[in-house]
């Protein structure tokens, strides 16, 4: 009798055991694989071990079994919590699990609100402004008119303009002085009539765009438009963007960043840096 | 009775080779950290089932010493990785 129980217990434990390497070699990111393989290997290893104690019956195995379970059940999870957070401190990200279609951006801006809680910042206007905007990437390469005639037409039927117009008063204010205010970024801005609007839209163009001899090959651009009442409201998310665009690695991550996600992430991120900056 | 032992190192041969995919894969060192930890537990119940094929109880020692090494091998692995010494 004492046999089959403890044969049950073995093939118990096995089954463990194969199902923590499976998921070692299944799951995306060392967190999950840590969370599948080390509890399942645990809880295997100790009824195997517990099975064998009861399987041969003997004095010296039931002891040396029982002992190796017992060490075993401490000392995998201290193992694991170890490499968890030797993992974090080293900075390996937490890799998306649900597919990209389903969840859109839901689940990195949760963790970034996490992190927010965390470190007790207040997310201020700029910032929603940023999370919110839509962020362009341009694939192909335009010219000056071409894009302002894009801005035009995404931003005229939320600021309750016709898009010549806006696209009009944009190039108008190009002439009286460029608005690329360092070599690879250009921050074009009006102010238009009405009361209480503001939009931002963002575009990384990969190829450049050719905003000025001095400014051939603008990569980030960064289109502000508000009304007179909101000006300085305005003139604060230049100056925010200014600190943000500024930084010297900033270039680079802009412009090695995978998608739309990703840009509203880094620059979410560096402005958070902003903040503590401040 | 023997068989199902057979049977059960057969599987465990198999959860072994998984873990070693993982080992050599990678991508990140924490996971090569994480599949060698396992693998140490898996080494441990193989041993622990050699006891039980051959009736030699020295077996549950190695089984015994291997799953404290690998703890403590897996530990140093964890602090090395962290850019710390052992004795942080």
């Amino acid at each position: 009798m004492n046999e089959y129980i403890g044969l049950i217990l073995i093939n118990l434990g096995i089954v463990f055991n194969l199902v923590s390497c499976l998921g070692l070699v299944r799951l995306p990111d060392v967190y999950t694989r840590l969370q599948s393989s080390t509890k399942a290997v645990t809880m295997g290893t100790s009824l195997v071990l517990l099975g064998i104690a009861i399987f041969t019956g003997s004095g010296s195995v039931i002891a040396k079994s029982l002992l190796t379970g017992f060490f075993v059940f401490i000392t995998a999870p201290t193992a694991a919590h170890a490499i968890a957070r030797s993992a974090h401190n080293s900075g390996i990200r937490v890799e998306r699990i649900t597919a990209e279609g389903l969840i859109g951006r839901t689940i990195e801006y949760e963790l970034l609100d996490v992190i927010r809680v965390g470190e007790k910042f207040e997310k201020d206007r700029f910032d929603f402004f940023l999370e919110t905007c839509p962020i362009f990437d341009l694939e192909e390469s335009l010219t000056e008119q071409q894009l302002f005639e894009r801005v035009s037409k995404i931003l005229a039927p939320r600021l309750n303009m016709e898009p010549e117009t806006l696209e009009n008063k944009l190039l108008d204010r190009e002439q009286e002085a460029t608005t690329a205010l360092a070599p690879r970024v250009a921050f074009p801005h009006v102010i238009v009539e009405g009361k209480n609007m503001f939009e931002m839209v963002i575009f990384r163009a990969r190829q450049g765009v050719n905003f000025s001899a001095d400014a051939p090959d603008v990569k980030a651009i960064f289109v502000l438009v508000g009304t007179e009442d909101q000006w300085h409201f305005y003139l604060r998310s230049m100056a925010a963007l200014a600190t943000i665009v500024r930084e010297e690695d900033f270039f680079d991550d802009w412009l090695a960043a995978g998608g739309i996600e990703q840009l509203h992430q880094l620059l979410l991120e560096r402005s958070r840096r902003r903040h503590n900056a401040d | 009775m023997e068989n199902l032992i057979y049977f059960s190192m057969l599987v465990l041969l198999l959860a072994s080779y998984l873990g070693l995919y993982r080992v050599i894969k990678g991508p990140t060192a924490p996971d090569r950290i994480v599949a060698i930890d396992i693998l140490g537990l898996i080494l441990v119940n193989f041993c622990a089932l050699l006891t039980v094929l051959t009736g030699e109880d020295f077996y549950m020692g190695v089984a015994l010493a291997w799953a404290l090494l690998s703890f403590i091998g897996s530990i140093a692995l964890a602090k090395r990785l962290e850019g710390k010494e052992f004795d942080e």
